[in-house]
């Protein structure tokens, strides 16, 4: 598996091989530039050699000039000398060409151009000898014969001097001798010049051929040079090219693993997905599943309790009943978190009563609480506004903390204060502290109190049981909510829990003091019920009609939701409790039927029969109190709560103290039968 | 193939690219610089381009009359060969130490020559040149091998003075001679038999030898120069000039009448 990292590495050596392709052409092409123009330079320096080859030719012209023009004069030996030092320049000049040839530098030629008011031509002509000749041809073969003709001008000179001497004296005789010596000097000398100018012609001619093979070796050596270049050039960018493609192959094959990895890794959530589904599944339908009969022990050990019963039994069932409760609070407490961890919790939003919120915990601890000699203190300052929010949440992660409270304090008490504030930012909150004097918790504890299945410490899990789930969940359930929760702790000292939840400011005027359950049932003195209860588990229908039973109320038990309509055709009851799980047609069917009929809307079941006449007949214009029996108090079903079909509703595991208020409160609200 | 194995690949291809040439560099070959007596230009040159492409190395060659290559080659003390057209610049010379090993690789020989078919009837004679009715030309004893030997010859004749006199030029050396009765039309020149031979006269002169008597055969040295930068590569072209291969090409150019065993070496 290739990681980034190596597909950065693709890219860091791809920008390089770019770069160093850049830097190689450039190198390369500089290069041959630099040896082109060292090309150019020898062809000019040759040119150059030719130049001074000509101003040789030149010179040499000037003094076969002056050496013949010393024949026609007759003047003195001081017109001769004249003539002689004329002709010294040009020696000069020959001698400067020779130094240029051997040792390099500039040799200066003016041309006279005989035009008025036009300076005469001077150029320059720079050469650099061939230091690895280490001879110069021209220097060499010329030299030799320049300084002969140099001592032979002097000789004819001096002849001359002499020949016009005696032509002035008269002397016939020895003018003829002289005139004899000059004519055989004459043709002895003339075969200097000769080789001179042959020498200089075939050095000028050597040259033009070597500028002429220079030219074609250099021609040469461009177009190769030049085919070389295009080649490097073409190797260069087919090498970045091909390492591109590499590296591009590279960075593909390493994307497309990523991709496959991704599927792969996709494909295992979605199977992790489906198994946490499956797990929740599993753990509603356990919770479910050990529940109902958790409840049965519960509520039927309750009923035990309420019998006649030695001191022993008495002591055998009221552990009983405690231990049930722990399990079941238990099986709460992972139902919760399984639902939190799968996302799948939802929260209502409805107007709620904080203060009756509190003191129901308060309520529900205090018997623990009394247990252990505690007491439960409860400090609810109103709001100017009723708020609104989650209550049921809210009572669930109270409900934990409150809990905690009591079960890790041995002695003192327990103060629940709750009031609502708007924070700084003007947002409403519900702020609700939980102070006990128990056993505290050390610092570096308070750090992972809120993670899962965390206590205090291992002997806390020992002494107080629990899974360390609790204070997770409510951790949880305020983030989810948008609050918190702090802690302020120390060991021995006792703890501070704050809840912060955001709540919404409802304008409710004067209904602060009711609960939306006390609006509907009001109060009143208690009756006789006729309750319908529907629900396919049957193992807790005898728990539930005992305890209905001994309050003076009449149930009528069935196991589905068809025989509960049949039920409600023949028979006006003043509440109906529907499961929501039952088989067929479930609570949710039942109610949207029954509001249908009350509307006058019903439709019929053809598998009713006739009793549907009967049914729309007893139902319309009239409303039933039903209320929704589940794994789940009402409120955590929030569309249901949405669909306005149920009046209250109660979770399975039923709190008798809860189930009986509700039933009490309907029994209190006129809605029963007298008696 | 790894992309930092492909970079170094093509890495090299363009340095080696770079870096390569076609064409020999001059600059780096060893060099021979030969002052060669005119006369004996041709098989020199022949001799040197085999010897070049066997050693891989530059011989250049001046050319000129022996006594001017003498000069030369006393004033700028380099080079290392020197081949004059007559024994006696070795002899005459060897004192002043700029001469020293030398191989023998030929003969000269000095002889009448006129134009083709000699339509002067002009007789096998020395004194022919003193004959005022023939245009004649001889060498510059001072600066050319032919110039001296026609000296000797013609001062053992007498007619020396006489013939410098009636000569229409003195000329600097031998192609100069034969130059001037091909282009000047003279009648009649002394000059070194062979050149009478060379492609470009043998259609346009004729040669009217000389008795060995009045025109001795003149041995042709091949010297070392004492100041000689490459005494080795220089002897082992002297050695190749008497080779059985270089005798060939002297006797190609007349200067031998056969090819014998290997040359040596003498001082």
């Amino acid at each position: 598996m290739k990681s980034p990292k190596i597909i950065l590495r693709y890219i860091v050596g791809l920008v390089s091989v770019f770069g160093a392709g850049f830097v190689l052409l450039v190198a390369v092409h500089y290069s041959f530039a630099k040896l082109l123009a060292s090309f150019d330079l020898e062809l000019e320096n040759e040119r150059a050699r030719i130049a001074i080859g000509e101003v040789i030719i030149a010179n040499v012209n000037q003094v076969e000039r002056n050496f013949y023009q010393l024949l026609t004069t007759s003047a003195d030996s001081r017109s001769v000398e004249k003539i002689s030092q004329g002709t010294e320049g040009f020696f000069a000049h020959i001698e400067e060409a020779f130094t240029v040839f051997k040792n390099g530098g500039s040799l200066s030629v003016t041309t006279r151009l005989n035009e008025k008011g036009v300076p005469d031509f001077v150029r320059t002509i720079t050469y650099v000898p061939h230091d690895n000749e280490g001879y110069v041809l021209e220097i060499i073969d010329l030299r030799p014969k320049v300084l002969e003709v140099k001592q032979r001008m002097q000789t004819l000179a001096s002849l001359v001097v002499r020949r016009n001497s005696l032509t002035r004296s008269g002397d016939q005789a020895a003018l003829m001798d002289v005139r004899g010596e000059i004519v055989i000097f004459l043709k002895k000398s003339s075969a200097y010049f000769v080789r001179l100018h042959e020498n200089a012609n075939g050095l000028y001619y050597q040259g033009h051929k070597n500028l002429e093979r220079l030219k074609a070796e250099i021609s040469s050596r461009k177009s190769y040079h030049t085919k070389i270049d295009i080649g490097g050039s073409a190797v260069i960018i087919f090498g970045v090219l091909v390492t591109c493609w590499l590296v591009a192959r590279q960075i593909y094959a390493t994307h497309s693993q990523l991709g496959f990895v991704s599927q792969e890794m996709e494909k295992a959530k979605r199977q992790a997905d489906v198994a946490n589904k499956m797990k929740a599944d599993f753990l509603a339908t356990m919770s479910h599943e050990v529940r109902t009969p958790m409840n049965i022990i519960v509520g039927t050990t309750g009923l035990a309790l309420e019998t006649k019963l030695t001191p022993v039994q008495q002591r055998y069932m009221a552990r009983i009943q405690s231990a049930g409760e722990v399990l079941l609070g238990l099986m709460n407490d992972i139902l919760d978190f399984s639902k939190i961890e799968g996302g799948e919790l939802e929260f209502v939003d409805q107007p709620f009563d904080m203060k009756e919120l509190i003191h129901a915990v308060a309520e529900v601890v205090r018997t623990q609480a009394r247990q252990k000699g505690i007491a439960v203190e409860v400090d609810v300052v109103d709001g100017p506004w009723i708020p609104g929010g989650d209550p049921v949440r809210m009572r669930q992660i109270l409900l934990i903390l409150a809990n905690n409270a009591v079960k890790f304090t041995e002695k003192g008490s327990v103060d629940i204060q709750g009031h609502l504030e708007e924070s700084d930012s003007g947002q409403p909150l519900a702020v609700i502290t939980v102070r006990d004097t128990g056993i505290g918790i050390a610092k570096e504890e308070l750090f992972t109190i809120f993670d899962t299945f965390a206590q205090g410490d291992a002997s806390s899990t020992r002494r107080y049981g629990g899974a360390g789930l609790g204070l997770a969940i409510s951790n949880q359930l305020a983030k989810l909510m948008g609050g918190e929760i702090t802690v302020e702790s120390e060991v021995g000292q006792g703890s501070i829990f704050t809840l912060s939840l955001p709540v919404r400011k409802v304008s409710l005027p004067g209904a602060r003091s009711d609960s939306g359950l006390e609006q509907v049932l009001g109060a009143g003195s208690a009756r006789t019920l006729d309750i319908l209860l529907a629900d396919s588990d049957g193992g807790w229908q005898g728990v539930v009609q005992d305890l209905l039973g001994k309050a003076g109320h009449r149930v009528k038990h069935v196991t589905n939701g068809l025989e509960a309509l049949r039920c409600m055709a023949k028979f006006q009851y003043d509440a109906v409790f529907l499961s929501l799980d039952m088989a067929e047609l479930d609570g949710r069917e039942v109610a949207k039927d029954i509001r249908a009929f009350e509307n006058g809307e019903g439709v019929a079941r053809p598998e009713l029969g006739y009793d549907v006449d009967w049914l729309a007949a007893r139902l319309n214009g009239q409303h039933t109190y039903l209320v929704a029996v589940g794994d789940e108090p009402l409120e955590k079903e929030p569309d249901l709560v949405r669909s306005n079909l149920f009046d209250g509703s109660i979770g399975r595991p039923y709190v008798k103290d809860e189930f009986m208020g509700l039933v009490d409160g309907l029994a209190g609200s006129g809605r029963g039968s007298a008696g | 193939m790894k992309p930092r194995a492909f970079l170094s690949f093509f890495l090299i291809m363009a340095l080696v690219g770079g870096c390569g040439n076609p064409l020999p560099e001059d600059e780096a070959l060893d060099r021979l610089l030969i002052y060669c007596g005119t006369t004996m230009r041709y098989p020199v040159q022949e001799i040197a381009a085999s010897f070049e492409k066997m050693h891989n190395c530059r011989v250049a060659i001046i050319q000129g009359g022996s006594e001017d290559l003498y000069q030369s080659l006393g004033l700028s003390r380099q080079g290392d060969l020197y081949l004059p057209g007559m024994p006696t610049y070795r002899w005459d010379h060897l004192a002043e130490g700029l001469l020293a090993d030398y191989v023998y690789v030929g003969d000269n020989q000095a002889a009448l020559i006129v134009q083709k078919g000699n339509p002067k009837n002009i007789n096998t004679d020395i004194m022919g040149l003193a004959d005022h009715r023939y245009a004649v030309i001889i060498g510059n004893s001072e600066s050319s091998s032919i110039g001296l030997c026609t000296q000797i010859i013609l001062e053992k004749a007498g007619i020396y003075e006489e013939v410098v006199r009636g000569s229409i030029a003195l000329a600097a050396a031998s192609r100069n001679i034969s130059r001037s009765i091909v282009e000047d039309g003279l009648d009649l020149a002394l000059n070194w038999r062979v050149t009478a031979g060379f492609a470009e006269n043998k259609d346009l002169m004729d040669v009217l030898l000389l008795p060995d008597a009045v025109a001795p055969k003149m041995e042709l040295f091949l010297n070392l120069l004492s100041f000689s930068k490459n005494p080795e590569l220089a002897k082992k072209f002297m050695l190749h000039a008497v080779s059985p291969a270089g005798q060939a090409i002297f006797m190609k150019y007349g200067f031998l009448e056969e090819v014998s065993g290997q040359g040596a070496l003498q001082r």
